[in-house]
């Protein structure tokens, strides 16, 4: 299969999901992966919300849950299109609570609340429900061809992809009523006649939190219903989604063991899932001529110097994590192949840095074990 | 710039420094040997972290770190806590609501719950933290290393007890996060030092997150690990012995190494160089490609060559 691409790999899809450990260039890949599709003519919408600012900066993207056109690719994407969103977890919040809540008065007093003003504002997290939602929401467009996700790094990606049975598990609506129901009387007739079980469970919280805490929470909870509710359709419209064959999952790694790990758990979580990667990317490689004269030093030979035996440790785990990769069995790998992709000596963060990386993504070979 | 031994001096003075910086660059292993050079001047150091996929394990040659302290070296022990565990201790041990716990935070619709109040698992990683340099019954450690997060999730890990004291809570909750702010703003106690390395990505997310980590007030902003440097002088050597073997390509790459770490050095140097962040000290770490020895104290050594530990 060695005329297999990026555009081959890409070509069927409508959904694009891009995973990866911390710190492997996840959030550039995306943005990479958009404008390769967009150069085969997509309107592409890239949602990310790990935002590099520099690069976002760079292409004009500012910090909005709008999506907006990215005027500075203009003219460059051969008809196609792309619009950006770098989610910001305050502006996606309250967002969620206009689309999900009808009545204007009830939006004001959600907005007003501080347990909602400290959630909103302060706290990781919710991003990940945020970004899903957003997924669900742009589902049905006829604006857009292609949607692409770049989820959060490190081990909240492996959150990311269990979210939606949270979603489901949590957020039933009989739960949250029977969740509820204790706050509220509690509100009303005190806490000490509260007897029912979800009354002691109650108290148990409240012995921990404070009893206004309590109160807090109960109208937070009950503001919040219907967001809650909004939520938990937008997970279930998310996993049907994520099961569609136009679905597919990148997975970025770079040569380091633990992103490596990353990645393998990666694909496990998806396989556990039923779902299988469709791309693996291996970022931040020694360029292959630099490693070709590294790999042709005998073993020994080298100077006692230490960014010599650092780089010949690179090359060694280079081949070490492809082979790695490779190895990956098929029923979690499916038939997904590896990309290399050289280190840049562009800075990756300039658009000539990025269309560099756009030409390398669509013209290196796809290599299957 | 070389650390003196004074600042070293000063830094082993603290019960807690922790330790964060972009993913993927090397902040478990800028703890770890943090940790084995402060064991080695005999402090007895714990090492924690909080991660689902340990790392700390195999640098030492020893398991994954599971949440129960395991010794690493002579005077070196490590941790890997984990959010359910923190919260039990804190309600069992802490609280000594044992029962409570029992009838109701077993229940696996409070524990839900509990996994989406936002902030809950951040602020109990906080309290752990508090309580093992302040509050463990003795003998209790000299010093606590934190693998933290990456910077975003670091934030966010700092904010929690501000989201906490706005949302108007009261209680146990309200009180410790009170007294865990207080710790952690000490100067004499909590420090906090940033892992980057020579890429502009990289030093650019730094030069971003340093200024607003400094505006919390609960965080000591304590200096900036540079991982993976490349010493002049080794370049120099490398390149000489490129140039008569006959490797232009290495030795080209070498050359665009250099100017590069140059390059986005230079505007870290400059932000530690204005008066706000003068006393943050810059450490380097010695590229030594990918690290797959173990660490010990000579290790360290290696790695923070030329400077004095």
């Amino acid at each position: 299969m060695s005329d297999l691409g990026l555009d081959s790999v890409l070509k069927s899809k409508r959904f694009l999901l891009v995973l990866g450990a911390g710190g492997v260039g996840k959030t550039t890949t995306s943005i990479a992966l958009a404008i390769a599709m967009a150069q085969n003519g997509k309107r592409v919408a890239l949602i990310s919300i790990d935002p590099a600012k520099r690069l976002a900066q760079a292409l004009g993207i500012s910090l909005t849950s709008e999506l907006r056109d990215i005027t500075a690719l203009k003219g460059r994407l051969s008809g196609g299109k792309i619009s950006a969103a770098m989610l910001d977890q305050k502006a996606v919040f309250d967002e969620m609570v206009m689309r999900f809540v009808a009545s204007p008065e009830l939006q004001r007093k959600i907005f007003a609340n501080s347990l909602y003003k400290a959630a909103s504002t302060n706290l990781g997290g919710p991003l990940e429900y945020l970004a899903l939602a957003k997924l669900a929401a742009l589902e049905d467009s006829t604006e857009y061809d292609v949607i692409i996700v770049d989820t959060p790094p490190d081990t909240h990606a492996l959150d990311f992809l269990n979210r939606p049975n949270i979603l489901n598990g949590f957020m039933e609506n009989r739960v949250m009523t029977w969740l509820i129901k204790p706050f509220v009387l509690a509100q009303r007739i005190g806490l000490g006649k509260i007897l029912s079980f979800g009354g002691r469970m109650m108290r148990g919280i409240s012995e921990v939190t404070g009893v206004q805490a309590l109160t807090a929470m109960a109208e937070f909870l009950v503001l919040m219903q219907d967001v809650i509710k909004g939520f938990h359709s937008a997970g279930e419209k998310v996993i049907k989604i994520l099961r569609r064959a136009e679905c597919g999952f990148v997975i970025v790694a770079s040569p380091s063991s633990s992103s490596l790990f990353t990645a393998s758990e990666l694909s496990n979580e998806l396989a556990s899932m039923d779902l299988l990667p469709s791309l693996f990317i291996m970022n931040k490689c020694v360029p292959r001529m630099v490693a070709d004269e590294v790999r042709s030093v005998k073993g020994g030979a080298l100077p006692p110097s230490q960014i010599l035996e650092g780089l010949r440790s690179r090359v060694d785990a280079e081949s070490s994590a492809e082979h790695r990769i490779h190895q990956i069995p098929p029923q979690t790998r499916g038939g997904a192949g590896l990309l290399k992709v050289p280190e840049l000596t562009t800075d990756v963060q300039t658009i000539d840095g990025l269309w560099e990386l756009v030409r390398i993504l669509r013209s290196e070979p796809i290599t299957c074990a | 710039m070389r650390f003196s031994n004074t600042w070293f001096d000063e830094l082993s003075k603290l019960k807690l420094l922790m330790i964060s910086g972009k993913g993927g660059i090397g902040k478990t292993l800028a703890s770890a040997a943090l940790a084995s050079a402060l064991a080695k001047r005999n402090k007895r150091v714990l090492l924690i972290s909080a991660s689902a996929h340990d790392k700390v394990g195999s640098l030492f040659g020893v398991e994954p770190l599971k949440h129960r302290e395991t010794r690493l070296r002579d005077n070196l022990f490590g941790i890997n806590l984990n959010s359910a565990d923190n919260f039990r201790e804190y309600i069992t041990k802490y609280l000594g609501l044992a029962e409570i716990f029992e009838t109701v935070f077993t229940n696996k619709m409070v524990q839900s719950l509990v996994q989406t109040i936002p902030g809950i698992s951040e602020l109990m990683l906080l309290g752990r933290l508090y309580y093992t340099c302040e509050l463990m019954p003795e003998p209790r450690y000299d010093m606590v290393i934190f693998d933290g997060f990456a910077f975003g999730h670091f934030y966010s890990l700092m904010t929690t007890p501000d989201a906490v004291e706005q949302a108007g809570l009261v209680g146990p909750i309200l009180r410790d996060t009170k007294k865990v702010k207080a710790f952690l703003r000490d100067p004499e106690k909590c420090g906090t030092l940033l892992v980057a390395v020579p890429e502009e990505l990289i030093v650019g997310e730094t030069l971003e997150f340093l200024p607003k980590l400094n505006n919390l007030e609960h965080v000591n902003m304590r200096g900036v690990i540079v991982n993976r440097y490349v010493n002049p002088d080794d370049i120099k050597k490398a390149s000489e012995w490129c140039n008569t073997n006959g490797k232009p390509k290495m030795n080209d790459y070498l050359a665009y190494l250099f100017m590069r770490q140059k390059g986005t050095l230079a505007p870290l140097g400059q932000l530690l160089d204005v008066e706000e962040f003068a006393q943050l000290h810059q450490i380097k770490m010695i590229d030594v490609g990918f690290f797959e020895g173990m660490m010990g104290a000579e290790v360290a050594a290696k790695l923070f060559e030329n400077q004095t530990l």
